[in-house]
Order: C-alpha cells, then structure tokens, then sequence
C-alpha cells in the first residue's frame, strides 16, 4: 500500500444562510459533512455523485479555496486547514486543479503561452528563457505543437483546451491534481482523447489524482478507488472493482442501475429511483437517503448510519448504511 | 409498406456568416413511421439540432435558410406551408422539447400562467376548467401534489421537475410528433432514467412517433427503435438500433461506440480514440468528410485513400438489409455484446 499523500480527517463545510432581522443566521447548508478518506501517492481516487451532493465543495476545501467549517487536511505529514498564508503558498503548488469548462477556466486575453507560463511566474521559477522552453516542454507532454504558444484560447477547440488547462495544472510539477468534471463538457470522441492523456501523464509523472465526476463509466476507467456521496456525506468507498460488482449501499446500486447501457438486445425495465435529492437546507433525518431507499426500515428515520467496514475481511470497504449485510 | 408520417427529403439547410455561406445540414433524408423512435446522434456542430427545428420551421431567417429538399408531414410538405398555416401544426402536431427545461420556461410568469396560454390559444380554455386540464396534465407527468405547483415559478423547481413540466405542455395537444432536443443531458442520471421512462410510458399511451435527438450512445440504445448517425452535417449511417450496435459499417459509428469506457474497463488499456477534430466547417474535405480522421482509410492500399479524399460516398443501402451507410470501404465487423 502507498503512502497516503493527502487526507481528510472528519472534514465539513457549512454555509450560513442569513436574512430577516440584522441579517441573523437562519440555518445553514451543509454542504460537505464529516468527509474522512486518505488517497494513496500515485493512485487515482474517483468521487462520483449527483449534483448538489457536495463533490465539488469538497475539492475546493482540499485546496483551501474554501476554509472549512472543521475538519481537517493533511497533505505531506501538514495541516493545510490552520497554515498561515505565507506557508500556504509553498504547499499550494504541490497541489493543482484542473476545472470543468475549458471555455471559462482559460483567460481570453492571455496566449496559450502566458498561461501556462504565469505559475512559473509566480513561484519564480527559472529565468524566462527557462520558463519558455517548459513552456514548450509541457506543450508537447499534452500533445500540442510548440507552435501553438502564441495563439489565444478562442482559437482552439473544446479538447485542444482542456489539454492546455491540463499543461498549466502540471507546470509546477504537482503532486496532486484535483481534477473536477475535467471530461464532461467534451464529446466522447475527444473525452477519450484526454482521458487517455491524463493517464498516460499519470505513468509518466508519477501523480496522484482525484477525480471527481458524475460519470459512472469514465469513474470505473480511471480509478483505483471511488468514494460515492450524496446529500454531502460519503455513502460508500472501495476499490472500483468491487463497488462496480458489489455495490454495497442502495444509493451506489440505483445510480449503477441508472447509467444507460449500449446493448440494445438486453433492453429492460430498470427500478426506477424514485423522487429527487432532497434540498441541503432541510436533509431527512436519519440516514439521508431514506425517502428514496428500497430497502428502508423506520430505523432508518432515526439512525445516522456511521460509515463502516461492510465486513470484517475488507476494512478497506465502507458503507454508511444499517442494513449493508443483508444488502 | 405505410407511408412514414414524418418524411425528410434531401435537406439543405444553410446561414450566412461574415465568412461567407455555411451549410449546417447537407443533403438529410429521414423517414419516421407512426408510434415509432428515430435517434438522431451525433457530436456538438453536426447538424442534428438544426435538422430539427427545420421540421418545426423554426430556423432563424436570415441568417439561416432552408436551401433545398422537403419535409413532407403527413404527405403535405411542412417547407410549402403557408407561414399563417404553420401553428396548427407547430405545437399541436408536432412538438418539442429541449434541452435546458431551466431556460426553456419563462422566470417571471408562475407555472399556471404558461400553462394557461397553451391551453387558451389551442382550445380556448378559461378559468376552472382550464385549470382543471392543468392539474390533470401535470399529474400524468407525475408531478407530486400538482394543485400546489400551480403558483410556483420555474426557480422554485428543480432541473427534473421543471423537465416534466416543459413535457406536460409538449404533450396538451396530443400531438401525432414529439422532437426531443437532448432532453435530459443536464439532468442526473436517476432524474434521467425517470424522464426517459415517462416519455415512453406517454409515447405508448398516445401512440405518437419521437425524434429523439442526442449524443449519449446508451440512451439510443434504450430507448430508440432506429437510428441516424450524423458527422458534420450528414447521415453517415441509418438502421434500426441493433444491426447498427451489433454491426456498426461506418468507422465514425464504430469509433463513437468505442470511445465510450466500457464496464469492466480499466486504465490499463488506452480507450480507443477517434483521431482529430471535426473539421472547420469552411474547410470541408472534398471527399468524405471523416476520412481525415478515418483509422480505417490508413489501413487501406494508396488509390483506394485517394478515392475517400476525392469521392464523396453516398449514402447507400445495403443488399437486403435495411442499413445505409455513406461510406466507400465500410467495416466488416461484429461487435461482441459486452456482460452485463
């Protein structure tokens, strides 16, 4: 087993929400809650779930774009949650972040160049013929010509920027790369492109990544481990295989069973889920998902299940509901 | 042999740009029968969006314009309609719903009042009975506790709530055609599977033929009978659904099933890629429009490559089967069923 790189202990961020008189707190979104995992050097770690169940939060707080509400984030042996912004800055680099929507994430007004050139700016790193040709360097790593340096982001299609995203994310040589949705807004045909990019960059470098998407298949392709959530809670972790073969929590079953399969021969009924994801503002009590759970027992509106080994052979194998057992 | 309800002939669609004339939609035929599911796939710019809304005639004039083919609905040609004509058509025959139900509503006016215009303009439907016909319709879209969804604004409900709504109104005039603009690519998957099984469900109760358009190979799958593949403005391969997965003959259909990770993939097998992007549309090739990216023209002896360069392929049928495929060399391939 690796060594864990980055981890979060018990980590949680809540969001006031204020109105009425002087704007006094009324309630709070609990967007991320009591979130604990460790990812392993060179592993990839995938976090799938649906919107609003707090997989985005949770990347911002591993960076400390968000501070969060307890918790904390070791990364290296550190507590990123209480360092001073002066110690920050050194650890900040180690860590990079690749975003969703290369049309925004990219400035207009800057050259491909100047882009992936600013971190080196900022951490002052090598003199500027230095910084060109790693510049170029990285270029080629993500598969683009040098001769791209002096064009605009406009100029390049959705896949040609996301590689240029990727390039600026790997220009301080990282250790971690958090990457957030990085394939959904690409066609399939250029997704494979720069999903198999990613891994190959992966072997090359030696990087860890954490992976969060709401993709089932393009979570099984890249990851050692997944962590599923809902509602801001970890409902089940393990190791993609068995979570793909056994899924252990009826969330991870419902979303499996969700995914359209290219087979039209073996069409059938899926059980369906039914109703929404209830509002982050007012969660059921208990166990979170049990509005929309087959196999709901009225313990289950009383009892937050703790998220546990499924059986004492696997301690590798959580799942945060009371009936896992017999599941 | 029943004549199709919905019969696209040989579809120009063109817009005019700064950079000169562009053809979105090149020479489409498209046949649709009765109570059955058309899948028009295909990735973002190849023209599926724009052949739909051809059918509703609903292309911006300028800059777009329809430049040549027809669109016969129900043996009349929608394209020689009177303009006058076309509401008794647009909405009450055919109707559509997109992809985005967050932007496709009205933000200022409640659900009732959206509503109520349909209704009003269709059926001159007022007051309590109107609004009985709107709880009803809400309620087939199974929309929990309509009477108190009557008063709320789009902002108020979510992605799959607002979804179901936009198909209450699609669906108020029976209509014979529903076109389905990627109707739950911005919905989660478990919200996904709900609309897509209740656009079925209503399919089968109202018997009306769906043109469902969108780029996700496994909803095709499972929910269309046949199937359009479009690259850069063309039909490049039509079938019904399970020759095209069992035996795809166009290298861009192949390509678009392979690309996608398969269960039980993992990353040490590189997910096969389609080389390139689309190419600009200003620069069309002269020949087939895939070949530069086309893995199946490298395989080829030097003057059979020629010919994709040069040779436009038409869209042909295969003996016997009722299998198109533009292209001069198409795969002999079987493709395994994947486990499930």
């Amino acid at each position: 087993m690796n060594r864990a790189i980055l981890k979060a202990v018990h980590l949680s961020k809540e969001y006031p929400i204020r109105g009425g008189f002087l704007s006094s707190k009324r309630g709070a979104i609990k967007a991320v809650q009591n979130v604990s995992f460790e990812l392993p050097e060179g592993k990839t770690l995938g976090v799938v779930g649906e919107s609003g169940c707090g997989k985005s939060t949770l990347a911002r707080l591993l960076l400390r774009l968000e501070e969060p509400t307890s918790g904390e984030v070791i990364f290296d042996g550190e507590n990123l949650a209480n360092l001073p912004p002066s110690k920050l800055f050194a650890y900040r680099r180690k860590m990079q972040m690749v975003f969703q929507d290369p049309y925004s994430s990219l400035n207009p007004r800057l050259t491909v160049e100047e882009i992936i050139r600013d971190p080196l700016i900022v951490y002052r790193i090598g003199s500027r013929a230095e910084q060109l040709k790693r510049v170029e360097e990285l270029l080629q790593k993500v598969g683009l010509s040098a001769e791209t340096m002096k064009r605009y982001p406009h100029e390049f299609s959705g896949g040609q920027r996301q590689r240029i995203g990727v390039a600026r994310a790997l220009a301080l040589n990282p250790k971690v790369v958090i990457a957030d949705e990085p394939v959904s807004s690409l066609d399939v045909s250029v997704q494979a492109q720069v999903l198999n990019l990613l891994v190959s960059l992966q072997k090359e470098m030696g990087l860890t990544y954490l992976f969060i998407t709401h993709d089932l298949s393009v979570v099984e392709f890249i990851s050692d481990e997944i962590i599923v959530m809902y509602l801001g809670r970890i409902m089940e972790k393990g190791t993609t295989q068995t979570i793909f073969a056994k899924p252990a929590h009826p969330y991870t079953r419902a979303l499996l069973e969700a995914v359209p399969r290219p087979e039209p021969k073996k069409r059938r009924e899926k059980s369906l889920l039914p109703g929404e994801t209830p509002s982050p503002l007012n969660p059921p009590s208990g166990c979170p998902f049990h509005p929309r759970c087959a196999f709901m027992i009225p313990d289950c509106k009383k009892t937050l299940p703790e998220l546990e080994a499924v059986s004492a052979a696997d301690p590798s194998r959580l799942a945060a509901c009371i009936r896992k057992a017999e599941i | 042999m029943t004549e199709p309800i919905l019969h696209i002939k040989n579809l120009e669609v063109e817009f005019q740009t700064e950079e000169g004339c562009l053809r979105a939609v090149n020479n489409v035929s498209l046949e649709l029968n009765h109570r059955r599911t058309l899948g028009l796939v295909g990735e973002s710019g190849c023209g599926k969006s724009v052949t739909a809304l051809s059918i509703m005639r609903l292309i911006p004039n300028p800059p777009g314009k329809i430049a040549g083919g027809s669109i016969l609905w129900k043996g009349r040609d929608i394209l020689k309609i009177p303009a006058a004509q076309m509401p008794a058509i647009r909405g009450r025959e055919i109707s559509m719903i997109f992809q985005e139900p967050m932007t496709s509503l009205n933000p200022v006016f409640t659900i009732e009042r959206q509503i109520s215009e349909v209704l009003q303009l269709r059926f001159n439907l007022k007051g309590a009975k109107a609004r009985k016909r709107i709880i009803e319709s809400l309620s087939s879209v199974g929309i929990p506790d309509p009477e108190n969804r009557l008063n709320a604004y789009p902002h108020e409900l979510s992605g799959g709530m607002m979804q179901r709504i936009m198909i209450a109104m699609a669906l108020l005039c029976e209509p014979d055609l529903l076109i389905a603009d990627e109707p739950t690519t911005a919905l989660d998957v478990t919200v996904q599977a709900q609309i897509i099984r209740l656009i079925k469900d209503l399919q089968r109760k109202m018997g009306m033929a769906v043109l469902f358009i969108t780029h996700d190979m496994g909803l095709v799958a499972e929910t269309c009978d046949d199937v359009a593949v479009m690259y850069a403005g063309e039909v490049v391969e039509q079938s019904d659904v399970v020759s095209l997965f069992t035996k795809p003959l166009h290298p861009y259909t192949f390509g678009l099933m392979q690309s996608i990770p398969k269960r039980g993939a993992s990353r040490e097998t590189p997910l096969f890629t389609i080389e390139g992007t689309v190419p600009p549309i200003f620069k069309m090739p002269a020949g087939c429009a895939f070949a530069p990216r086309c893995f199946r023209r490298r395989a080829l002896a030097q003057e059979e490559q020629q010919r994709c360069v040069n040779e436009k392929p038409l869209l042909t049928q295969i003996p016997e089967l009722s299998h198109f495929v533009s292209c001069h060399f198409p795969l002999e391939v079987q493709c395994e069923q994947s486990h499930s």
